[in-house]
């Protein structure tokens, strides 16, 4: 059975009728989709991007896929000082498609802060935990076992860590056979990734769900406190065609900054998209001592999780030439080549910072959404401070050089030299990415907020939103399970209503 | 120098001469990966959506250079255009600066690449 159909298949004449339309195929969409579909309803998925399947992500190269499974090819910047470049899956199966496959609980403090803060019921952990354990079941979530031999830059931060005393954890991730491809961040090669392209998606469609990628929706059609009918956008060889869907409810899980855009662009809800939380990723290279081959091993198997209280995560990430080349860029050719020259010796590694400072979603650039951030001061000490702990803890884990996300640094070997930089940074010039954002949809309980606690756009009766727009906060970790916990919470609220 | 025009698609064979002035220290950088990666630069600016592209009409001077790198006038407009120059120019542009490093990430993807078995591509 194919999984998808191009949306092009749909004929543009005909309106196309059904009882649910999920918009977007990713951690979210894809709940609901199965879920709707497994309780015996009409489930029509519209998905933005293209269909890619296993096998094309082990013939087709890095840069290829990175162009074909990411919004914009991978170009999406957060403007401010500095630009941030944010990385988001568009394809069916969205950004699980192009993720480490973590599936991390919702951490406590978050859970207790929208219960006791946000006065949010019914997200707490007694609430969430039978929807993690059933998400943990479907997609064989377990922590990673591996060869002595391999996934050594992981190994090193452990030792790092047991040496200073800091806290490292295994993590828990979605696999069925992973092959250690190292290239969770443009698709799973063996399949091994449990992602929703191989998991709930095929499960959806088996119990019914049609599946439509290529379609771009641009209006929600509002009268009188319900969606009469959604209108998408298809581009193929015949051009920019029109389709309308007449739906009865709508999912809209397109993601944290097209969610709020479009519900924006369809002069639904105005505060949508004014505050959107994120994640800063600043990457740094190491070489070490003795050979770690990184390339043998996947994204990482432990996280460092003594300051996670202070928003900060520290791991490795994966490690290939191309992406220690863009890691790299900031550098001069000569640093780069003496990096490369040195490849078995080098590891690549990530510090997560949860930032205080927000984005807002501006509609008012056309049909594509701009985002705009400013880094506040106390965003800037606790950057510094990310730089300094996990330089501390690669020089304790057998680093000999670090190269820091700043642009026109050099390569460092002692932690004072890095101390004496990272004092001395300015914000422009840091090197940073973004691979998740959330809550800019947050679920409340004001009356200004966009959507309500069952994930129901206030004022529009048969609109939903099921994706990291709904999380009351930013949660500190990787998404997706809290993304797909709270889809469950929000189509098992609806389906008994 | 010619008027920036949006609609105009950047050139593989510019974005080439670009990127060997780029990379020319590096010894991946053979002519073929170079106009590989000039294809695969051009085929990602393509993607990037129009807000992005109108957002760098700063001024007249800039929104010419970054015509040049961005929407590739044509190359024979570019005989007289000293390539490193104007790189030096684009990079010393605080707005422009984020726009530079993007053609350089990208070109330093593809000239790296390997397919997903290891394979160089």
């Amino acid at each position: 059975m194919t999984l998808s159909q191009p949306a092009s298949t749909l004929t543009p004449s005909v309106i196309v009728e059904c009882e649910y339309l999920v918009i977007g195929s990713g951690a979210g969409g894809s709940v609901a989709a199965r879920e709707l579909a497994r309780a015996g309803h009409d489930v029509l998925v519209l998905e933005e991007g293209p269909l890619a399947n296993t096998a094309e992500f082990g013939e087709t190269s890095l840069s290829n896929l990175t162009r074909k499974l990411y919004r914009n090819g991978g170009i999406q910047p957060f403007l401010g000082k500095p630009t941030i470049g944010f990385g988001e899956g568009s394809c069916v199966g969205g950004s699980t498609v192009v993720n480490g496959g973590l599936i991390w609980r919702t951490p406590e403090r978050f859970l207790d802060h929208w219960k006791t803060r946000k006065q949010i019921h019914g997200y707490g952990t007694d609430d969430l935990t039978p929807h993690f354990e059933k998400i943990e079941q479907a997609l064989g979530v377990q922590h990673h076992t591996f060869p002595d031999t391999t996934n050594l830059d992981s190994q090193a931060l452990e030792n790092g860590c047991n040496a200073l005393g800091w806290k490292i954890v295994p993590v828990p991730r979605a696999l069925n056979g992973c092959v250690q491809a190292n290239q969770c961040g443009a698709g799973c090669p063996s399949g091994g990734k449990q992602s929703m392209l191989v998991s709930y998606l095929p499960d959806a469609v088996s119990h019914g769900a049609r599946i439509f990628h290529g379609a771009r929706v641009t209006q929600l059609h509002q009268s009188r406190g319900n969606i009469t009918h959604v209108s998408a956008q298809i581009d193929d060889d015949g051009g920019t065609r029109q389709l309308k869907i007449t739906p009865r409810f709508v999912i809209l899980a397109a993601g944290a900054i097209q969610t709020p855009f479009l519900i924006r662009k369809s002069g639904i809800k105005s505060v949508a998209g004014n505050r959107l939380e994120f994640h800063i990723n600043l990457r740094f290279a190491a070489t070490f001592r003795e050979p770690i081959n990184a390339q043998q091993g996947t994204i990482f198997t432990t996280q460092v999780q003594e300051f996670i209280d202070d928003d900060l995560l520290i791991m490795a990430t994966n490690y290939r030439p191309s992406y220690v080349a863009a890691a790299l860029a900031h550098f001069d050719n000569t640093t780069l080549q003496r990096f490369m020259d040195n490849q078995d010796h080098g590891g690549l590694f990530v510090a997560q910072v949860r930032p205080d400072c927000t984005a807002q979603i501006s509609t008012r650039f056309g049909k594509n959404p701009v985002v705009k951030y400013q880094l506040s001061k106390q965003d800037i000490i606790k950057i510094r401070d990310a730089m300094e702990k996990t330089a501390e803890l690669l020089f304790a884990s057998g680093a000999t050089e670090i190269y820091l996300p700043i642009q026109n640094s050099a390569s460092i070997a002692t932690l004072d030299g890095v101390r004496d930089v990272v004092r001395k940074l300015s914000p422009k010039a840091l090197q940073m990415i973004s691979v998740h954002a959330m809550a800019s949809c947050a679920m409340g309980i004001e009356e200004n907020s966009a959507v309500d606690t069952n994930g129901k756009v206030l004022g529009v009766d048969n609109l939903f939103v099921c994706d990291a727009s709904v999380l009351p906060s930013n949660i500190g970790e990787s998404p997706q399970g809290t993304i797909m916990a709270i889809a469950h919470e929000i189509i098992d609220r609806h389906l008994q209503q | 120098m010619p008027k920036a025009n949006p609609q105009d698609k950047a050139k593989p064979e510019f974005l080439a001469s670009l990127l060997a002035a780029m990379f020319q220290d590096i010894r991946v950088a053979t002519p073929i990966r170079i106009l590989q990666s000039a294809t695969y630069i051009k085929n990602s600016l393509d993607q990037v959506p129009p807000p992005y592209r109108y957002g760098l009409k700063i001024c007249p001077l800039l929104a010419n250079l970054v015509s040049l790198v961005m929407f590739g006038r044509p190359i024979q407009s570019l005989k007289d255009c000293h390539v490193p120059r104007l790189i030096a120019t684009l990079q010393k542009t605080p707005i422009l600066e984020g726009y530079c490093k993007l053609v350089r990430t990208l070109g330093l993807i593809s000239l790296y690449d390997t397919t997903g078995t290891g394979r160089p591509s």
